[in-house]
C-alpha cells in the first residue's frame, strides 16, 4: 500500500451509507452520505455505493465487521455489508473489515471511547468534517445520520493505523 | 504528490464548505451547473477556470486537474521529442539555444515524475 491511495471506507447506518475517501491518513478526498429510506435501502444503497466506487476509484475498501464477536449490526447492515463486500471483490477492490473494538484501540490514546468522543476525535484530526458533526447525544434521542461518516472515518483511521508500512492483512468475514 | 483523482476541484470545494452554486459565483462561471459538469468531467475546464481555481483555492493546475495536466504533457513531450530529433546534426547557435530549452523541458519532467513517485 502507498500513502496516495485512495482509500474508501464505507459505514451503512439506518439512515442510509456514509463514506469517507482518503488519499493518505490526513488527506481527506471526499465524503458524504447517501440516505435511503423505503423497504429497499439496502438496493438504494448498493446503488450509490457503486457510484460512489466509479468516481472514487479506490484501491481498498474499509467495511465495518459484523462477524466479530460482540457486534451488534441489524441483520439487514449485515447483509448490506455482505453485498458491498461480494461486489467489491468482484470488482477487484481489496475489502478490509474492522470491529468496534479495533476502530476503539485506533482512539483508545486519546482517551475517546463512545462514538460522540470518537467524532470529536475525528473532527480534530479533519477539520473539514466540523462542521458536520452532530451534538452530543442524549439518551431519549435517535442517532444523528451525521454520525455514520465520523464512524466511516473512524474506520479509514483504522486502516491506517494497522497498515503503516504496506502489511497486507486478511479480508475477514463482515 | 501523487494524484489519484481526474479532478479536485469537488474536494477543494468541499474542503472550503462551499457550495456549487457559491463557487461559481466565485469563479464568474455562470451557474452551478457549470462547476458540476467540471466536477463530474463533464466538461473541461477552460484556461479561465483553471486559473480562477489557483486564484481561490492557491493550488496549481498539475494539483487541481491532474489528469488533464496529464494529457497536456503527454502531448507536449512527444512533441518535444519531435523537434529533438529534427534538430540532431545541427550544430547552429539557434539550434544550440533550442536544445537548451528542451533538455530543461525533459528535466522538469523528469522530476516531476520522481516526485510524484514517491
Amino acid at each position: 500500500m502507498k500513502n496516495h491511495d485512495t482509500v474508501l471506507a464505507v459505514y451503512a447506518s439506518w439512515s442510509g451509507l456514509s463514506y469517507v475517501a482518503f488519499e493518505g491518513p490526513h488527506i481527506l478526498v471526499d465524503w458524504g452520505s447517501k440516505a435511503s429510506r423505503g423497504p429497499n435501502k439496502n438496493v438504494e444503497c448498493l446503488k450509490g455505493f457503486t457510484k460512489i466506487v466509479e468516481m472514487l476509484r479506490p484501491t481498498a475498501i474499509v467495511i465495518d465487521s459484523c462477524g466479530a464477536a460482540n457486534v451488534h449490526r441489524s441483520k439487514r447492515i449485515c447483509r448490506l455489508n455482505r453485498s458491498l463486500i461480494r461486489w467489491s471483490a468482484s470488482k477487484g477492490i481489496k475489502v478490509y473489515c474492522y470491529s468496534r473494538d479495533e476502530v476503539r484501540d485506533t482512539f483508545a490514546d486519546t482517551g475517546a471511547f463512545n462514538k460522540d468522543q470518537i467524532a470529536a476525535e475525528v473532527a480534530k484530526r479533519l477539520p473539514e468534517l466540523e462542521p458536520r458533526r452532530p451534538r452530543e447525544r442524549k439518551p431519549w434521542m435517535n442517532e444523528h445520520p451525521n454520525m455514520g461518516l465520523f464512524d466511516a472515518a473512524a474506520l479509514g483511521f483504522t486502516y491506517y493505523r494497522l497498515f503503516p508500512k504496506g502489511r497486507v492483512r486478511r479480508t475477514r468475514r463482515a | 504528490m501523487h494524484h489519484k483523482l481526474p479532478s479536485y476541484i469537488r474536494t477543494h470545494r468541499r474542503r472550503w464548505a462551499l457550495t456549487q452554486k457559491e463557487l461559481a459565483h466565485l469563479l464568474g462561471a455562470g451557474g452551478r451547473k457549470q462547476v458540476s459538469r467540471r466536477e463530474t468531467r463533464e466538461r473541461q475546464p477552460n484556461l479561465q477556470f483553471v486559473i480562477a481555481c489557483q486564484v481561490i483555492f492557491g493550488v496549481p493546475p498539475d494539483g487541481m486537474f491532474p489528469e488533464l495536466y496529464s494529457e497536456v504533457e503527454e502531448g507536449v513531450m512527444r512533441q518535444v521529442r519531435e523537434l529533438y530529433q529534427s534538430l540532431d546534426g545541427s550544430t547552429s547557435k539557434k539550434a544550440q539555444r533550442k536544445r537548451e530549452l528542451l533538455n530543461g523541458v525533459l528535466r522538469r519532467a523528469k522530476e516531476r515524475t520522481n516526485t510524484t513517485d514517491v
